[in-house]
């Protein structure tokens, strides 16, 4: 039996120790809660600099200043200068134009397919659902650069093919997802009601199925959204991608290889790129968070 | 999917679970599962080869003006056209390339002339030397890592794991190796920023060359299986055998390490093989930054280059070596969960 005077210390101490948990399990938890809100931050800063570019650029990124070729950050180049003499922060603004650009459009693309493939494969089943499922495993055995780099080496470096090579890429993951789902809502009574009452099968997957499939495409979408993101700047890296003098995160960070002692030149486009996949990042994990909640609702 | 959870489970031979009686290499149904697996492989690289064999459109326009010059006889360049059997239809040509192709033959480098084949078996082990060396860092940072995560829940050492993790898998990694480079080659000068000499020939110089390589592709790998690891421990740190150990009396590392780990791979073990492919992916990117000479490296010179030949022998090498590691993967769930049988 302990004494009155050992049971409050013990009270105390168990107390204390409670409390440094606590704050410790509240940063985590707000910390978590907050990543969301801080992706979206982000994200939207990112867009509302690419959008408003021409506003938000200190200069004209395709402007040579003659005189100040390879300058280190300073008040009138806060990003420096680049071996012809642009302002890098400006080209680096610019340069979420084309790499947001070519990410939206390649996700959007492959969320539509995608999803109409996985819609019909899992819908009617049998030879139609094995055919095109072995030939999305077909392009999923592939890595996502290496495949992008084969798409791109038929059909030549360009912005506009760099769209078509991830969308190409990232549809394989939609359709295994969306058809995964369709699998499991087919058998529904709903479905099944309105088979029997005849509605036509483009409706049922429209009207019916869809709707209870979508949100996993979103939130897969916005997670493969930033995969999509490295894969475009590491196509423009390897000089693949959008070409010169087209500004872009990926190749202004491979043209800084050439300039060891000018940092700045790699630095700030990789900067660039490692927020913009945060945010996308912190963003997917809030939404599917958010969606578990409201099927734990459920 | 099924046998990919973590947990107990009871599985009968009798259960009806296709697959081998026995977990033994010699068993005969061992060999039927295996042919079984390579079989279902066949789909996937018919689909990958039809993939690959669409390089040769990547030639544009007339192709004998590109590769003999505008100097050759139009004799000439039909001789080429025939040699190169580009004057048959489309489907011809594939199966003629599928058909040489099984027996090894992947044509010749239209650079260098070089057979194909003989530029692969230099370069694989250079490609497999990397992507072995960063998956071993990736797991040598992440595994503890997430022990440690998953042991001091919403404690600071979670905080700082999930935190490094976040942060491992936003960094685009070309842009870590070039800042690798920058800070230990060129500001440092403590390792050579770019440069390839085989482990055979001088085992220390090769080291010195592959650590910032695999230190690029292994740190921005080691946030995922940081993640992964967490997770997988914190589900089975919960269960019940888990608190039966304890119970026990046995250590607290026994029981994290013998008990728990060991559960825990088979999660992790899945994670990390579905994610070879990214991997590779990543050194071939990587192998141009430092200038290595493997795979990778081989495919963006090939593309380059227009060396069509090229670029679909190295895509094919890796693209079965993901298959094939797909398949030792899941060789290994018996191993790490004796309940599972193949």
């Amino acid at each position: 039996m302990q004494s009155a005077v050992e049971t409050s210390n013990t009270k105390l101490a168990a107390a204390q120790q409670r409390s440094k948990g606590m704050l410790a399990r509240t940063a985590v938890r707000l910390w978590r809660h907050k990543l969301g809100k801080f992706g979206v931050f982000i994200i939207s800063g990112i867009i509302f600099a690419a959008v408003l570019a021409p506003v938000v650029s200190p200069h004209d990124p395709t402007h040579v200043y003659y005189e100040a070729v390879l300058v280190p950050p300073s008040t009138q180049f806060p990003f420096g200068t680049d071996e012809i003499g642009r302002c890098i922060l400006s080209r680096t603004i610019y340069g979420a134009r084309v790499s947001l650009q070519i990410v939206f459009v390649a996700i959007v693309i492959s969320l539509f397919v995608g999803s109409m493939i996985g819609l019909v494969a899992g819908y009617f089943g049998g030879w139609v659902d094995d055919v095109l499922m072995r030939i999305m495993e077909g392009l999923l055995s592939f890595p996502m650069i290496v495949l992008a780099l084969a798409i791109i080496a038929v059909l030549g470096p360009s912005l506009s093919n760099a769209m078509i090579a991830l969308a190409i890429v990232n549809t394989p993951g939609f359709a295994r997802l969306i058809r995964g789902q369709v699998l499991s809502v087919k058998e529904m009574d709903y479905v099944l009601a309105a088979r029997a009452l005849g509605v036509s099968d483009f409706r049922i997957m429209w009207r019916h199925i869809w709707p209870s499939v979508g949100g996993n495409a979103i939130v897969y979408a916005s997670l493969r959204g930033s995969a999509a993101l490295i894969t475009e700047s590491a196509l423009s890296f390897l000089g693949l991608g959008v070409q010169p003098p087209t500004p872009a995160w990926g190749y202004m960070v491979a043209v800084g290889m050439n300039y060891w002692s000018e940092w700045w030149m790699s630095f700030f486009p990789g900067l660039a790129i490692f927020f913009a996949v945060l945010g996308l990042n912190f963003f997917g994990d809030a939404l599917r968070d958010a969606m578990d909640a409201k099927l734990q609702d459920n | 999917m099924d046998r990919r959870r973590s947990g107990p489970r009871f599985h009968h031979k009798s259960a009806g679970v296709p697959g081998p009686a026995s977990n033994n290499f010699c068993d005969p149904t061992m060999h039927i599962y295996l042919i079984r697996r390579a079989l279902q492989l066949i789909p996937t690289i018919l689909v990958m080869s039809v993939v690959v064999f669409s390089l040769t459109l990547m030639l544009p326009g007339d192709a004998a003006f590109t590769v003999l010059g505008e100097t050759a006889t139009e004799q000439q360049r039909e001789r080429w056209r025939e040699e190169m059997g580009l004057n048959q239809s489309v489907p011809v040509q594939y199966l003629r390339w599928f058909s040489k192709a099984l027996t090894g033959d992947l044509g010749l480098s239209i650079r260098s002339r070089e057979p194909v084949v003989d530029m692969l078996a230099v370069r694989i082990p250079t490609t497999v030397e990397l992507a072995v060396l960063s998956m071993l860092l990736a797991v040598a940072i992440g595994i503890p890592a997430g022990i440690m995560a998953a042991k001091f829940r919403n404690t600071w050492v979670d905080f700082a794991v999930s935190f490094l993790s976040m942060f491992s898998m936003a960094i685009p990694f070309f842009w870590l190796g070039v800042l690798l480079i920058m800070i230990f080659s060129v500001n440092f000068r403590w390792l050579p920023p770019s440069g390839y000499v085989s482990l055979v020939e001088n085992p220390i110089q090769n080291f010195r060359l592959m650590i910032l390589p695999a230190m690029t592709i292994g740190m921005s790998f080691a946030g995922l299986v940081m993640r992964q690891t967490r997770t997988a421990m914190l589900q089975i740190l919960g269960e019940d055998y888990v608190r039966t150990a304890r119970a026990k009396g046995l250590s607290e590392l026994v029981v994290t390490v013998k008990h728990a780990l060991r559960n825990a791979m088979i999660p992790i073990t899945t994670v990390l093989g579905l994610q070879v492919g990214a991997l590779l992916g990543g050194a071939v990117v990587t192998e141009t930054i430092f200038s290595i000479p493997g795979l990778g490296r081989m495919i963006v010179e090939g593309i380059f280059e227009r060396d069509f030949p090229v670029v679909q022998g190295a895509i094919i090498v890796i693209v079965l070596f993901i298959l094939t590691v797909n398949i030792i993967v899941d060789l290994t769930y018996p191993y790490l969960d004796k309940r599972v049988k193949l």
